[in-house]
């Protein structure tokens, strides 16, 4: 320092000393102004880097770290995979699967295989790549990925275009390996291997993954489970910030829902409905079938039902997204008369051998109800009555029951209320209260007209009669289970007594006669129900429906109904089957009846299940008195 | 550690003279106060000390290299591990995704719609009612029910309504491929069976299995027209639509 000053010093032996005073004054001058000067000048500097670094450390700091932070800041989600839905042997009707979709970044691409190429001319020409991909991935994913629609992508001007979704995670990792300029993307889909396999009771997602319809809409809560998380911090480079990784939430799966419906049972009464239906002419065709002893529903199903694996909006127009079943109520006929039946051997009024003498119609508060044939006073047995489904022999014995009476085993038998079966849009059916009961709705409730029910309300009914007077309320929905494999039960529903176990088995056994074939007077209205070795129990329906244009009964258009228990003896299913306005029977074959279609559930059926056949055919039934 | 120090120390340059004056100064020094010269280790002379010194630091260099050679053998391990652990991981991924597909393939090919399909292309038609044989305790066999050959068309697909077309749209367009062909088409593209049968082809089929035609079983009491319903569906003129409150909201679907 001191060397380095020593020159400026003016050197006495060289300066003159008059010279001196002077300039070394107005140097000192100098020095003093330059120095506040310069003071002043670093004041001011520093005053200004103070007041920027007062507001960007203290006014705009909230602001701007909230922006470094959303810069460098990155979320990860973890998306949850959904619950499997499966039949009662756990064979999955729905579940999940990881796959990828093939995405590309068009305009970024091509910009860099042009650089590239230019670069170095031994790299792919920019039209050349991308044929490729074109050809790659048409060739894997065949007709799903027309190569012209694919190039078409790959040649727009979009900035992010998808290639194709829902690829096997396999294919496409051999595409991206040839490929890399194409990227992967997770995606879960959901399969259906059943196809339209119980579709009606299960529904489908939709393009988000959540529930559109079925239970896959009801239960997405249940199945959805819940996306994790975890957040981290990022570089510009892109590398992740050491000991940044905050926040980490697992993903929580969905639950596993497990139905009672078996898919063999399924399949082979969805087969059937079909059938019925494209033979028998009908609107809409449907079928429960139940297990007699838990109420459990074994198949549900109706005609046309859509096929969930190729997406809802892929399905003819007239596919069935609904279940008809659950759904749409209707007038059920003289399958209702089981309910006189009952309440007429429960309370003593009847014996199924008691002669009745039954005229060819019955007038009952100025109503006038005739037989569905012309007839004069016949001797019918009780069991005859039902056998034969006579109107009026059944509305004497109603008359026997009384409103209130016949009005309480309308609630008994769960009619008017909703099953909660566990499926969406179930209707309650419509029972008209007992304080509005005119004179004539006595005279129609018995017969099965003036009341609405769904299929299954229908079917419930008999699975009381068939175990024994307990009604259980039907279920669908046999277990959740949760992703760490605890197995949650439904709650077994209440049993409700309906009638006493000795009027559910004089009813079953009366209630044989209608599928009795006799070349005589004995035959019943369902013989074709009959099961060769089995005693079978059950009963016919046709019901008039509403012609729009009169706003009266059609009588043209009939409900067409059956349901009936196999074995009658050893009670162990309980069939309800409904034909929409039909022209012919089930089978095709002349008339309208349902028989042949719950005899070829039932047989097939029985024949499945191993249960063993009746160890008696049952007693002859006499049905009318000669 | 102390052995080889001779043969270094002769290699030095000599001391200069101040440094040599310095080191015989202290020893006078050393002399009046009655202490002996300062000897290290044994050694009196200087050259001697310095000499203590050298494998002291080699051994620090020594150290820091070994240090140093283990640091790079770990990092080398490490990356390499991890290159190892990355390729498992991937391979593990692979095997996860080729296990997922196989179960697909395989849930696919177990559904009961599929193994109808697959038996009907096989020939195979549903058996109808089969005649059962029931066994008694005494070994005696009862035949239940008529044995007769079955007779028919196979059942008929479950979704006959799919159009051709809505197939090429299928969300699983991987499968679609011969990597992994999806069972319920075998042949890739080529569109399904059922997807080519149209509801009337389908009821024509169905309709050709022949089954016991009982309409000369049903009752028709009185000369009811054929046609007509054997049931007795309620006397519609003697019941005014207004007595009935379900009637109107409960029409058909």
């Amino acid at each position: 320092m001191n060397r380095s000053a020593t020159p400026r010093r003016p050197s006495p032996a060289r300066r003159p000393a008059r010279a001196r005073p002077r300039r070394g004054k107005r140097d000192t001058t100098d020095f003093g102004f330059r120095n506040r000067l310069g003071l002043a000048a670093i004041c001011v500097v520093l005053g200004l880097a103070a007041a920027q670094l007062l507001s960007v450390q203290v006014f705009q700091a909230p602001r701007l770290s909230a922006e470094a932070a959303s810069q460098r800041t990155t979320r990860l989600v973890e998306p949850a995979t959904r619950g499997t839905i499966s039949d009662r042997n756990g064979s999955p009707l729905a579940y999940t699967m990881e796959a990828k979709a093939l995405t590309f970044q068009p305009v970024r691409v091509r910009e860099e295989l042009d650089e590239a190429h230019a670069k170095d001319p031994s790299a792919p020409e920019t039209s050349a790549y991308l044929e490729g991909v074109a050809e790659a991935v048409h060739a894997a994913l065949g007709a799903a990925a027309p190569e012209k629609d694919v190039l078409a992508k790959l040649r727009s001007d979009e900035t992010f275009v998808y290639l194709a979704r829902g690829v096997d995670p396999g294919v496409a990792a051999k595409i991206v390996d040839e490929y890399e300029m194409v990227g992967l993307e997770r995606q879960d889909i959901r399969l259906y291997p059943g196809g339209s396999l119980g579709a009606n009771i299960v529904g489908a997602t939709g393009w988000d993954g959540h529930g559109l319809i079925g239970l896959e809409a009801s239960m997405d809560a249940v199945l959805a489970g819940t996306d994790g998380s975890s957040t981290y911090d990022r570089g510009s480079d892109g590398a992740v910030i050491p000991g940044s990784w905050r926040d980490q939430q697992p993903a929580v799966d969905g639950s596993a829902v497990e139905l009672t419906i078996d898919n063999d049972i399924q399949y082979h009464v969805q087969q059937q409905v079909q059938r019925a239906k494209d033979l028998s002419g009908a609107r809409n065709a449907s079928a429960v079938v139940l297990d007699v002893h838990t109420g459990e529903v074994l198949a549900m199903s109706s005609d046309s039902t859509f096929d969930p694996s190729i997406g809802v909006a892929n399905n003819p127009a007239d596919a069935e997204l609904g279940n008809p079943a659950v759904s749409s109520p209707f007038e059920p006929g003289s399958v209702n008369k089981i309910i006189t039946a009952a309440a007429a051997i429960e309370d003593g009024l009847t014996t199924p051998d008691e002669v009745l003498q039954v005229p060819g119609s019955i007038s009952m508060a100025g109503v006038t109800v005739k037989d569905a044939w012309d007839h004069g006073v016949v001797p019918y047995t009780t069991t005859g009555v039902f056998g034969k489904s006579s109107n009026v022999g059944t509305l004497m014995l109603a008359q026997r029951v009384g409103e209130d009476r016949f009005a309480d085993m309308l609630t008994l038998f769960g009619l008017g209320q909703r099953t909660d079966v566990g499926l969406p849009g179930e209707s309650a059916g419509l029972v008209p209260s007992r304080e509005q009961w005119s004179g004539g709705t006595f005279a129609n409730l018995p017969i099965g007209q003036g009341l609405s029910m769904t299929l299954l309300q229908m079917t419930a009914i008999y699975q009381a009669i068939a175990n024994d007077g307990e009604r259980i309320p039907p279920r669908i929905v046999r277990a959740t289970i949760g992703p760490d494999g605890t197995r949650t039960e439904t709650p077994d529903p209440d049993p409700i007594r309906v009638v006493s176990p000795q009027t559910a088995t004089t009813v079953r056994d009366m209630f044989r006669a209608v599928v009795q074939s006799d070349t005589g007077n004995q035959q019943g209205t369902g013989a074709q129900a009959a099961v060769e070795g089995y005693q079978i129990s059950g009963k016919t329906g046709t019901a008039q429906q509403i012609d729009p244009n009169c706003g009266c009964y059609s009588n043209s258009e009939y409900w067409i109904t059956f349901a009936g228990i196999a074995p009658a003896d050893d009670p162990r299913y309980v069939i309800g089957i409904m034909l929409d306005a039909p022209t012919r029977s089930s089978d095709g074959s002349g008339g309208q009846s349902a028989a042949p279609l719950f005899h070829d559930i039932a047989s097939w059926l029985l024949q499945r299940e191993g249960v063993p056949v009746s160890p008696d055919p049952g007693s002859k039934l006499v049905l009318q008195v000669d | 550690m102390t052995v080889q120090v001779a043969a270094p120390l002769r290699a030095r340059p000599a001391r200069s003279n101040a440094a040599q004056r310095a080191y015989r100064r202290r020893n006078q020094r050393a002399a009046q106060t009655g202490t002996a010269p300062v000897q290290t280790r044994g050694r009196t002379t200087g050259a001697g000390r310095v000499a203590t010194r050298i494998p002291f630091v080699a051994t620090i260099i020594a150290l820091l290299g070994a240090g140093m050679a283990l640091t790079l053998f770990l990092t080398t391990r490490a990356a390499e591990d991890s290159y190892e652990l990355s390729t498992a991981r991937a391979y593990n991924m692979s095997l996860v995704q080729q296990r997922a597909v196989l179960q697909r393939d395989v849930e696919a090919g177990l559904s009961a719609p599929v193994l109808a399909q697959r038996a009907a292309e096989l020939g195979m038609i549903p058996s109808g009612d089969v005649a059962r044989l029931v066994v008694a305790a005494d070994g005696t066999v009862t035949v239940v029910g008529d044995p007769v050959p079955a007779q028919g068309a196979p059942a008929a697909p479950l979704s006959s309504s799919v159009r051709d077309d809505v197939r090429v749209q299928t969300p699983l367009a991987g499968s679609a491929g011969t990597e992994n062909p999806r069972p319920l088409s075998p042949e890739g593209e080529q569109p399904q069976p059922q997807a080519t049968v149209d509801p009337q082809q389908r009821a024509a089929a169905v309709a050709e299995a022949p089954r016991a035609a009982e309409v000369g079983g049903v009752p028709q009491p009185h000369g009811t027209p054929a046609g007509a319903s054997a049931e007795a569906p309620a006397e519609p003129a003697g019941v005014p639509v207004e007595v009935l409150p379900g009637s109107e909201e409960d029409g058909p679907r």
